[in-house]
């Protein structure tokens, strides 16, 4: 498993969705996306289905956009699309979030927006757990889906369960900033150095920049 | 003996609900007491009280012989002050267990190096360096509360706020709170609803029962 310099990945995701995200689509822009799936051909098979999934939202805005203009600025935003889509896909796909908040603090972002951002990972990451133990409840209560009152309200009490425990757990973080004298800023104790990976990530956007300005 | 924390006469309601009324408590130099109770009779928010984060109390509390009125009167106390909560899924406030426990540190102006030094001491004090690398989430209960105990010891506090340390802890983990507790000689309140727990750290227990805050034979 490959995990590239967090604030490289950050920077290099930046560069190449900003320059696509302004361009014609060109056969040159797939080379990163070669270059990814090239040296993380496990998860590949992962991340098409995450992006056929994703499609069905991106497919919606072709039709509209063939109805509205053209197909040829259709099939062009189309394919742009899913291709900084699947590129941002195979470059996180093996982070937990973490990576990313370690990238902002690596590129000297401010703290507070690191702390937002590191609270914000993991009051979701809270959630998830929350969720998922009431999912396993719901099995072993005997749940099971229908279409009555009754299943409405099992879910309307669920989603008032989670928010009055986000509302606990987010208390209980305050009180915590108190006992710990927490005062804006969280502290990482980062020691990534530069792969070989992350050089050739680097040249490979640095090329496709190069391309897009010559070709 | 020097009081560390002195209560006197200290009411608590919760709601329209009255949990207890005129607690008189004192805790001397490295003395340990527990208090034991019932579910809901008010033994968390006493806690809460002493520890400066429940502030809807009447009642005089005292730390050091210093009467504490409000949190600002509390701030110098803070890290004299180490507050173990029942719940600990809260209390982290970062990623991984070293940068957990330099947190406190850090975050009054030491450097990361001393602070990277100091966090290994105490890990290796507390029979956990290797975990130092791990994610904090990732972890079991019983280490999580270990974790929870060294991002707190670093401070070096004079008083210890244990909160059901051992709550759903296994008892292999439960042995190792003992013995960690056992070796350090600090000022502490410990709650807990294991009595058998409770006996191995302390003599002096006090049962919170009718709103009152009465001797345990």
């Amino acid at each position: 498993m490959i995990i590239f310099n967090p604030a490289i990945s950050l920077v290099c995701a930046f560069i190449y969705s900003l320059i696509l995200s302004f361009s014609e689509f060109n056969i040159f822009y797939i080379l990163p996306v070669l270059f990814l799936m090239f040296i993380d051909s496990k998860n590949i098979l992962f991340v098409l289905k995450k992006l056929l999934f994703l499609n069905l939202f991106i497919f919606t805005i072709f039709i509209f956009v063939w109805i509205q203009a053209s197909f040829f600025e259709a099939i062009n935003i189309y394919l742009r699309t899913n291709i900084i889509i699947f590129f941002n896909l195979l470059l996180f796909i093996n982070s937990k979030g973490l990576d990313i908040i370690r990238g902002f603090s690596l590129l000297k972002f401010p703290k507070r927006f690191i702390s937002t951002f590191y609270f914000s990972w993991k009051m979701i990451l809270e959630l998830q757990t929350e969720f998922r133990n009431i999912k396993t409840t719901l099995i072993t209560r005997s749940f099971h889906n229908k279409t009555n009152l009754f299943i409405y309200q099992t879910y309307g009490n669920i989603l008032g369960l989670l928010f009055i425990k986000s509302m606990q757990k987010a208390q209980n973080l305050k009180d915590s900033f108190e006992l710990r004298g927490f005062n804006g800023e969280i502290f990482f104790n980062d020691n990534y150095k530069f792969d070989k990976y992350d050089f050739y990530l680097i040249f490979i956007i640095l090329l496709t920049l190069i391309l897009r300005y010559f070709i | 003996m020097s009081c560390s924390i002195t209560l006197k006469n200290i009411s608590y309601s919760n709601k329209d609900n009255i949990l207890f009324e005129n607690i008189n408590l004192s805790v001397g130099h490295e003395e340990k007491v527990a208090i034991i109770g019932s579910n809901g009779v008010g033994k968390s928010s006493l806690l809460k009280i002493i520890a400066g984060i429940e502030e809807s109390f009447f009642g005089e509390l005292y730390l050091f012989h210093h009467l504490i009125k409000d949190k600002k009167d509390y701030k110098k106390f803070r890290f004299e002050v180490g507050y173990l909560p029942q719940d600990i899924s809260s209390f982290f406030l970062s990623p991984t267990v070293i940068e957990d426990v330099m947190f406190s540190l850090r975050t009054t102006g030491i450097n990361k190096d001393e602070a990277y030094q100091k966090a290994l001491e105490i890990l290796e004090q507390l029979e956990i360096l290797h975990l130092k690398d791990r994610i904090i989430y990732e972890l079991s209960g019983g280490e999580q509360k270990i974790v929870a105990l060294a991002g707190i010891l670093i401070t070096k506090p004079k008083i210890l706020l244990l909160d059901e340390p051992t709550n759903a802890l296994d008892e292999e983990s439960e042995k190792r709170i003992i013995k960690i507790l056992n070796s350090i000689k600090k000022s502490m309140i410990i709650i807990s609803h294991h009595k058998s727990f409770i006996e191995q750290l302390t003599p002096t227990i006090y049962k919170l029962e009718n709103k009152k805050l009465i001797d345990y034979k």
